[in-house]
């Protein structure tokens, strides 16, 4: 009996050592990676080539060599970006602290700025999109402007991530900028308090012809609901069109772009997604939601539509609801996950990829310049925005070449 | 009395539960991280990750985030050696230093085949030009640096006898601005859109030639091609036709070369007399079989980089034995001294041939014997680039880290001394 308790006992404590050994794979809900047992045995002589100690020999090295010139923050940094581009996928990074802070209230829709959004232009910021009712358009902030100073520092040359960094701050404080405008002489100089601006991924207008507009700049929590509303509301008045623009949207959640598809297409698989070890699941659209109007539908793409932004417009292209008009888009077949790690700093992880119904793939490929070889969906109709279109105003006929063509293709259709 | 003795061993039980827990945890990490396992208590994994940024060391950060690739990407993945020289070229990459440089394995079998004196690509070597101003600002460790201002002008440092570049007329000191019909876009370029921008914006240029100008680095920049790749045209490869297009006394010219293997040996002697050295890998054994005497010339012109250490034992043949300066970094601390063990009694009195294509070791050789007094030279000898340190990887990639400038005395020989000890890398 006495034994038997012994013996019990140490086949528990055994477990229990092999639960606290397996612990990583375990809370990652994989299974025991038993080969871990062998490293446990091998001698530490035989370990020489154990890529941690590789990589801290370096890291001693260099710090000892390069202390003067760097910090111990900025050389971990750089170190653990460049262990993540070691994978060679562009879409798995590396989140600093700062940075990773930025793409979380990116997701939630929320933050404390200005109420536009910025892209990269060699003499600082340019104005990509400025919000509704937001600050910027308050102050008289136009798209196409160049911000060349933040605080009165010139910021040309920098990372529209630090610019934008630069940009946000608390809510009521004030941000003073310095604009360069087209046709305009001398830096436009701009005083501007900063408050939360919730941003607007959906809105909606009546074009003449009576061809409905809607425009999609991102998914998040709130889009479905807005974008079902506006389609629904529509589709009461059967227009002689419907055009979605999907340009420069750099997609967000899946289950949105899904929800969204629904009223389009009825329980169909959407999207599949195939996660590690092939395992696979596939969303379906959703049954009841379908519009009754048989109207057709363009959907305006360009090569800043990326990840549920060219789900959906794919998929409506695969079951023959739109066509697609504009540029090939981004190509961004992957589902990516936010991981913490110490110090406030995550990780961007991959997890899945996804394949549309007909489509299948449509990964970006790029040659070693990161010139774009390949890959994202391509037009039915391709139409490109001369580089020095002085006149162009998104989503403004007659001054938007896509939009025209979109108008043009709904009123030879709908005549039919 | 039973009662108690049970509750002592229903605590031990428990405690030894626990224990066998935690210990199977850090067994994992030790099995995992080898001796840069922590140790100290259970770390981030288990518990709430409420560290702070000092209490992860870097290795327990890298295992970390390994780790969290191996579970979680999509691909499977294994910590291996190509995670660590991927960590180690973005800590190289961060120094934005123009003599540090990470090199892929195909990239570093021919950056040493070029240190042994086989030069693939089209035979020279290549030069990275800073704006010296933005550079000074990094270098002092200024975060206001400018990524933009900071691409590079790429420009032939040497060319090498008989290869493919000198054949076909390329010549130290041409910039190199177009390869197979791509675009190199420097901070230069970026440097001038700015100042004509302010130009117009003080109203001494037009908005024509802004526009003009922002239209040609707008068709650079959309077919760009980045420094690495061009290296890759240029300096590795054994056939294939290269076109480029350079930038020589203020005009644009135009050649296409064969690549081709150009062997070259570290001491040559010359018609005129005099010996060209390159500070190749088996330069010493070479000089060995040479006589170094008294009034000899020795040419410099065209030496490519060379390699530093070899250029440091090169030395024993020319000077006596001793400490010879040190190296300088750019905060002003000395990182190592440069040392011979061996040496003639007294110092071989020889010319230096020395132009603008006298670069990296062979320029620093020049200053040393010029400092020690022993040498005559001819030419004027370049800005001198930094020491550099040669560093290969398991994985067979490898990378060149910079350290500082010569500098010929040093006030003080005892720091010297400790810091050479603290950062001593153990070659494994």
């Amino acid at each position: 009996m006495k034994a038997f308790r012994a013996i019990l006992l140490v086949a528990t404590l055994l477990i229990l050592f092999g639960i606290g050994f397996f612990a990583r794979d375990i809370l990652a809900g994989n299974g025991p990676d038993v080969k871990a047992f062998s490293k446990l045995t091998t001698p530490a002589s035989k370990k020489a080539e154990n890529p941690i100690e590789t990589f801290q020999t370096h890291y001693n090295y260099i710090f000892a060599k390069h202390g003067e010139s760097t910090t111990p923050e900025k050389l971990r940094y750089a170190a653990m970006s460049g262990l993540v581009s070691s994978l060679g996928d562009p879409h798995t990074n590396f989140l600093e602290p700062k940075i990773n802070e930025r793409f979380s209230t990116e997701t939630t829709g929320n933050y404390s700025g200005i109420g536009a959004r910025l892209q990269e232009d060699p003499l600082g910021a340019k104005i990509a999109v400025v919000f509704r009712n937001s600050p910027a358009q308050q102050a008289g902030i136009k798209d196409g402007d160049i911000i060349t100073e933040v605080d009165g520092v010139p910021v040309g040359g920098q990372d529209v991530d630090k610019i934008v960094e630069k940009i946000l701050g608390e809510s009521g404080t004030n941000v003073k900028l310095g604009l360069v405008r087209t046709g305009h002489s001398g830096v436009i100089k701009l005083n501007i308090t900063r408050r939360t601006v919730e941003i607007p991924t959906v809105e909606s207008k009546m074009l003449a012809g009576n061809i409905a507009y809607i425009s999609v700049t991102g998914f998040s929590e709130p889009t479905p609901v807005q974008f079902e509303e506006a389609v629904y509301e529509f589709d009461r008045i059967n227009p002689a069109g419907l055009v979605i623009d999907m340009r420069s949207n750099p997609g967000g959640l899946l289950d949105a772009a899904v929800k969204m598809l629904s009223l389009f297409v009825e329980n169909k698989p959407a999207v599949t997604i195939k996660a590690r070890d092939d395992k696979s699941v596939t969303l379906s659209t959703l049954e009841g939601k379908v519009i009754r109007g048989t109207y057709p539908i363009v959907i305006l793409v360009n090569e800043d539509s990326a990840s549920a932004a060219e789900i959906f417009s794919g998929v409506m292209r695969d079951y023959g609801k739109a066509q697609l008009i504009g540029k090939h888009t981004y190509g961004k077949a992957s589902v990516q996950e936010l991981r913490p790690l110490p110090a406030g700093a995550s990780a961007k992880i991959t997890i899945a990829k996804y394949f549309l119904p007909s489509t299948g793939d449509i990964s970006r490929k790029l040659d070693d310049d990161g010139a774009y070889i390949s890959g994202g969906l391509a037009p039915d109709i391709e139409v490109e925005i001369p580089r020095n279109y002085e006149d162009f105003k998104l989503a403004t006929p007659g001054h938007d070449p896509q939009l025209d063509k979109a108008i043009e293709f709904i009123s030879r259709n709908h005549l039919n | 009395m039973a009662e108690g003795k049970n509750t002592i061993w229903g605590f031990v039980v428990i405690a030894a539960a626990i224990g066998s827990l935690c210990f199977g945890y850090l067994a994992r990490n030790k099995a995992e991280m080898g001796n840069l396992a922590s140790k100290k208590p259970l770390g981030m994994g288990l518990l709430a990750t409420t560290d702070k940024y000092a209490e992860t060391t870097e290795s327990e950060y890298f295992y970390e985030l390994a780790e969290l690739l191996k579970q979680h990407y999509v691909e499977p993945v294994e910590i291996d050696q190509k995670m660590a020289s991927g960590a180690i070229r973005g800590m190289v990459t961060s120094l934005i230093d123009p003599e540090s440089n990470f090199y892929d394995p195909d990239q570093f079998t021919a950056f040493q085949a070029s240190l042994n004196g086989k030069y693939e690509g089209i035979g020279v070597e290549l030069d990275y030009r800073y704006i010296p101003a933005e550079l000074e600002k990094l270098q002092s460790g200024s975060s206001q640096t400018d990524s933009l201002l900071l691409l590079p002008k790429i420009v032939i440092a040497s060319v090498m006898p008989g290869g493919p570049a000198e054949k076909a007329g390329l010549q130290a000191g041409d910039e190199v601005r177009e390869v197979q019909g791509k675009y190199i876009v420097t901070g230069a370029d970026i440097k001038e859109l700015r100042d004509l921008q302010t130009a117009v914006t003080d109203k001494k240029a037009t908005t024509e030639q802004l526009n003009t100008l922002r239209n040609d680095i707008q068709k650079r920049v959309e077919n760009v091609i980045s420094a690495p790749k061009v290296r890759n045209h240029l300096l590795s490869g054994t056939n294939g036709e290269i076109q480029l297009v350079v930038f020589r006394n203020g005009k644009e010219m135009p050649f296409n070369l064969i690549r081709e293997v150009t062997k070259i040996d570290p001491v040559t002697p010359s018609t005129d007399g005099s010996t060209a050295l390159r500070f190749f890998k088996d330069a010493p054994q070479l000089l060995e079989k040479t006589e170094i005497k008294d009034g000899m010339t020795i040419d410099l012109r065209n030496s490519g980089n060379g390699d530093y250490a070899t250029m440091e034992k090169c030395l024993e043949k020319f000077i006596p034995a001793g400490t010879h300066g040190a190296i300088i970094n750019a905060q002003g601390k000395s990182i190592r001294s440069i040392i011979t063990k061996n040496g003639p009694t007294s110092a071989v009195k020889v010319t230096l041939l020395v132009d603008e294509s006298t670069t990296g070791a062979a320029a620093t050789f020049a200053n040393i014997l010029r400092a020690e007094g022993t040498a005559t030279i001819k030419g004027d000898i370049p800005e001198e680039k930094s020491w550099v340190e040669i560093q290969t990887l398991p994985d067979g990639s490898g990378y060149t880290l910079a350290i500082g400038k010569y500098k010929a005395e040093v006030a003080d020989k005892d720091a010297v001394a400790a810091i050479e000890k603290s950062s001593e890398l153990e070659q494994k």
